[in-house]
């Protein structure tokens, strides 16, 4: 799979599933396939095997794919463990300069801990003041960044026991009935002609 | 809101006679119009949503009813200069994807995807495709324009 290889104006996907308007008051009971309909030269058999079996012409074929609609999930943020360990230690160790001074029954230890930590966390709070200043003085603001959205994989491998087809028809025929496919063999031409006519008038699939 | 497209076989009362004709509803949802219905029986189509009065359900062919809704204020007639961000389909495409929705939408359910506007933002050095131009933007209202 190519991850990042997706749709452009030669390649259109789509849903489609068999109606159930004839079975059972069109509920939705059935999924919805993703059909992808494209040019040959932007097929994934073509990209891994140029020049062998190429359409002629503007050559295209269907076929129905194995991705969904649905949103993929956006990875969980990073966490940078480093950093935590190191705060972890900073709030652990007084507590720990303080047990070991009790346990050890000298008094002193946690008084000679104290101020070194304390000198720490002036130090830090001098260098985030610092890097402020220097944010504000270059007109950059922590607010003003854009989050880097990761781009979704488009999964164009056709689904178990599916092939691309010349025809969206036969591209169905292996995952409908064949019931189904019987109306679509006697769907008529004029029926056919007029919703062809109504698409190409309103463009959906360039515009949608 | 982009524009959604569903084409299904008919399941309302409305369909009468399909059996001998065919019945399919095309649904198409815009920015400006929650849902525009139509019913395609046979040659004919009928507007069932929104009811426009003079329009609904009067059975005319798709260029007519389509000139007709845009002289009512909704142009779903788009062109290519209508496309602002996004790519359009090249023609054969076009053409291929309606003559085959058209064969099997009798006996199919089919729904616009939301993969279908995603731009191939990388390209290979020796495709053939074009990058894609962003065109001016529309200043009709009602018309399938998207962001």
């Amino acid at each position: 799979m190519h991850p990042f290889y997706q749709l452009n104006e030669d390649r259109s996907a789509f849903q489609v599933r068999e109606t159930s308007v004839y079975t059972g008051g069109n509920a939705e009971t059935l999924d919805y396939f993703m059909a992808l309909v494209e040019a040959d030269t932007e097929s994934l058999s073509h990209r891994l095997a140029p020049g062998t079996g190429q359409l002629s012409g503007p050559g295209m074929k269907c076929a129905l794919i194995q991705q969904s609609e649905e949103y993929t999930p956006p990875p969980p943020p990073e966490e940078s463990p480093p950093a935590a360990d190191e705060e972890k230690v900073e709030e652990v160790a007084p507590e720990a300069a303080a047990e070991a001074a009790k346990t050890d029954g000298e008094e002193d230890a946690g008084d000679a801990a104290q101020p070194e930590v304390d000198e720490a966390k002036d130090e830090a709070d001098k260098q985030d003041a610092s890097e402020e200043v220097d944010a504000k003085a270059s007109g950059k603001s922590s607010e003003v960044k854009a989050p880097v959205v990761p781009q979704e994989p488009f999964n164009e491998e056709c689904i178990s026991g599916n092939v691309s087809h010349v025809y969206l028809s036969n591209s169905l025929r292996a995952a409908s009935s064949v019931e189904a496919m019987e109306r679509v063999d006697r769907t008529p031409l004029k029926l056919v002609k007029t919703v062809e006519q109504l698409l190409g008038l309103v463009r959906p699939i360039s515009f949608s | 809101m982009a524009p959604a497209l569903e084409v299904k076989a008919a399941d309302s009362p409305l369909d009468i006679d399909e059996n001998e004709e065919g019945c399919v509803h095309f649904t198409l949802s815009t920015p400006r119009v929650e849902q525009i219905k139509i019913q395609v029986r046979g040659a004919v189509c009928q507007l069932i949503d929104p009811p426009i009065e003079g329009l609904h359900l009067k059975p005319l062919s798709p260029g007519e009813l389509l000139f007709a809704l845009r002289g009512a204020g909704l142009n779903l007639m788009p062109l290519d200069a209508d496309a602002v961000g996004y790519d359009v389909k090249s023609s054969a495409l076009e053409a291929k994807v309606y003559r085959d929705i058209a064969l099997v939408a009798s006996a199919f359910d089919l729904k616009s995807s939301r993969w279908n506007a995603k731009v191939n933002i990388v390209k290979r050095s020796n495709s053939t495709t074009q990058v894609h131009s962003f065109c001016k933007r529309l200043t009709t209202p009602c018309t399938l324009s998207i962001s």
